[in-house]
């Protein structure tokens, strides 16, 4: 039997508690909660430069009136949008996993339960409740992960629609400061 | 007086009698006149013998007071009887009183230790690991008559050896009956009361004087467990508190397997739908990965265009378009290209999609026709048997685990087969559009040195 540090007891005994779906769905929670932290340092770190660029490009052209100017913009623009929500069906996936999950250690739960009943000769209380426990638990953690989860996935939708009405709004400024800026440099020339 | 007639009336009917059966004797050929003779001659012997013994009064005076003297020894020797008789039957009366009274205690006290002597006996020795070694029992007291010293001593000795053999852990050789009914010495370690096990399996229990089998499904971890203790690395060791009952429960517990198969056909129906679910998504996921591969490679090199990958079929059937029909057209055509390489990128997610929302449903409708089996069960054998209904439900219940089980991946096939097609779908529109602008403005005057640059990093 391999020693435990007394840090990880009260893990330790919410497995016991919860059973195997338990750590499965710490799992998914820690998976949820990286991908959450991962978006908000992409947001902070890689988008705005990125957005920043493509604006800088997009206003270098000489051309912008064209149809083919303006899909070459959406172009840019979708693939870069796309950046932002690319983990997003897996963000989804773990968050519609996990009510699931949580069903399945409700169902194990309930079967140990059974068992129990089926072995022990009378309906012990005592018998049931760890079952009971087992199969509770997991439904109420896999509600609270969902939860948290579609928080996230509504917080991120609603920044990727905001940021697509953001960088066009921008890619439309950047071309008007630059017929500001050349109409200034005419008035100044003339 | 009376006594003295009745003794002297028998002499003389003893005398006739031997007169009669003399003379009887001595006519050996009877006729009537002899038979005459012989009685007148006994008449006359006999008056002859009255008429001395007339004469001899004295003598017959002096016989009478010596029986009269020795009738009054007699009596008074018989009262003195009487009385030591009396006395003695008091004495005995007191005696039996007595003696009665102790034998009650005794006899109470000596059925009291028989009793408790079997019960120690019937709780030590039935299932008890105890006797497994040579340590022996207390001796029965049923058959003993008179209680003695050296049986209660037995019974001390052998209850002290008894309690020394629970505070020890000992290493034997016994005969252990093996799952197939074989017998074979094993080496077995004895805790005190509480276990016995050879080194690789738990012992079960046995009646007095039966060899102990194994436990045919010791714990994995348990049985190494036994082997650490056994040779002395560990000392960690699984004991069954409950005297076998929780052993039990453990045989009588399904495995993975067994519990698999109680699902019944709903269960392998969903379990066989999300493996063809599982291997459509494979193949197309692999088809997919080569696909992207190729479209990389293409990317990288712009003008040699390939037709082993739907980026290059696209701007190849570009290519060959008559270009000189307005943007909008030439767009239209781009997107004809696109859409005709769609059904091969999302081939296979409606299949997954679909069994991934079938399965649980599937689950379920096992889970309700099990609960209608024993719903049905306990119509027939009615709710006497709560145990016959637990297991019915929780066989029920493994179908909806199943189905369950069996949706989680299909879902995850499913959400990597559609990240990866849309990826590569928006890769190639964005493409082919990017394609068309370069061609427009290449044609235009102004912008020819643009446009074909992709200022987006590349996806997929």
């Amino acid at each position: 039997m391999t020693l435990h540090p007394t840090w990880l007891e009260p893990v330790e005994r919410l497995v016991d508690a919860g059973g195997m779906v338990l750590v499965v769905l710490a799992g998914v929670a820690v998976l949820v909660f990286s991908m959450a932290v991962e978006r908000f340092w992409f947001y902070r770190l890689s988008w705005r430069p990125a957005r920043r660029q493509l604006v800088r490009y997009w206003a270098a052209r000489r051309d912008h009136q064209s149809w083919s100017a303006r899909t070459l913009r959406d172009v840019w623009a979708d693939a870069l949008i796309a950046r932002l929500g690319r983990p997003l069906p897996w963000l989804k996936l773990l968050v519609a996993l996990c009510p699931l999950l949580g069903l399945l250690g409700t169902v194990t739960g309930m079967i140990s339960v059974f068992d129990s009943l089926a072995l022990s000769d009378t309906g012990q209380a005592r018998a049931m409740a760890d079952g009971v426990a087992r199969a509770t638990l997991p439904t109420l953690t896999g509600m609270a992960i969902a939860v948290v989860g579609l928080l996230f996935i509504s917080r991120l939708e609603h920044v990727i629609r905001r940021e697509e009405q953001r960088l066009h709004d921008r890619l439309a400024q950047a071309l008007e400061n630059r017929e500001l800026a050349l109409q200034a440099r005419e008035e100044k020339d003339a | 007086m009376s006594r003295f007639r009745w003794m002297t009336l028998p002499v003389v009917a003893a005398a006739l009698l031997m007169s009669l059966a003399g003379t009887a004797q001595a006519q050996t050929a009877p006729d009537v006149d002899s038979l005459r003779q012989a009685r007148q001659a006994a008449e006359m012997r006999d008056r002859q013998r009255l008429l001395t013994l007339l004469d001899d009064q004295k003598a017959l005076e002096s016989a009478l007071a010596d029986a009269r003297e020795a009738h009054a020894r007699a009596s008074r020797q018989d009262a003195a009887l009487r009385i030591e008789e009396a006395v003695r039957a008091l004495s005995a009366a007191r005696l039996e009183s007595r003696r009665s009274d102790q034998d009650d205690r005794l006899a109470g006290l000596l059925s009291a230790l028989a009793r408790h002597s079997s019960e120690v006996r019937n709780a030590l020795g039935d299932d008890s690991w105890l006797t497994l070694g040579d340590t022996p029992l207390p001796p029965r007291l049923d058959d003993a008559e008179v209680l003695e010293q050296r049986h209660l001593e037995d019974v001390v000795d052998s209850l002290a050896a008894l309690t020394r053999a629970t505070g020890q852990a000992t290493a034997m050789t016994l005969p252990v009956v093996e799952p197939g009914g074989d017998v074979r010495k094993r080496e077995v370690v004895r805790l005190g009361d509480f276990a016995a096990f050879t080194p690789d399996a738990l012992l079960a229990r046995s009646g007095a004087g039966e060899s102990p089998a194994l436990e045919p499904d010791t714990p994995k971890e348990v049985s190494r467990w036994l082997a650490d203790y056994a040779s002395g690395e560990d000392r960690t060791l699984a004991v069954d508190p409950t005297r076998g009952s929780v052993l039990e429960a453990l045989t009588q517990r399904p495995t993975l397997g067994q519990r698999f198969h109680q699902g019944g056909y709903v269960g392998y129906v969903v379990v066989t739908l999300g493996a063809l679910g599982l291997l459509a998504a494979a193949l197309q996921y692999a088809y997919l990965l080569l696909v992207s591969a190729r479209v990389r490679r293409q990317r990288r090199a712009p003008d040699t265009l390939r037709s082993n990958n739907p980026l290059g079929r696209v701007l190849l059937r570009f290519a060959r378009l008559d270009k000189a029909q307005p943007p909008e057209a030439l767009e239209a055509r781009l997107d004809e290209a696109v859409l005709a390489e769609l059904p091969r990128l999302e081939r296979g997610q409606p299949l997954v999609k679909l069994l991934a929302a079938i399965a649980p449903l599937l689950g379920l409708l096992g889970t309700v026709t099990g609960m209608i089996v024993t719903f049905q069960a306990i119509t027939v054998f009615g709710t006497g048997d709560p145990q016959l209904m637990a297991g019915g439900i929780s066989q029920a219940l493994v179908t909806t685990v199943l189905g369950l089980v069996t949706a989680v991946p299909l879902l995850f096939a499913q959400t990597a087969l559609s990240s990866r097609s849309r990826a590569l779908i928006q890769l190639i529109e964005g493409q082919a559009s990017a394609a068309l602008a370069t061609h427009l403005e290449a044609q235009s005057p102004e912008g020819a040195a643009e446009g074909g640059h992709d200022p987006a990093p590349h996806l997929a």
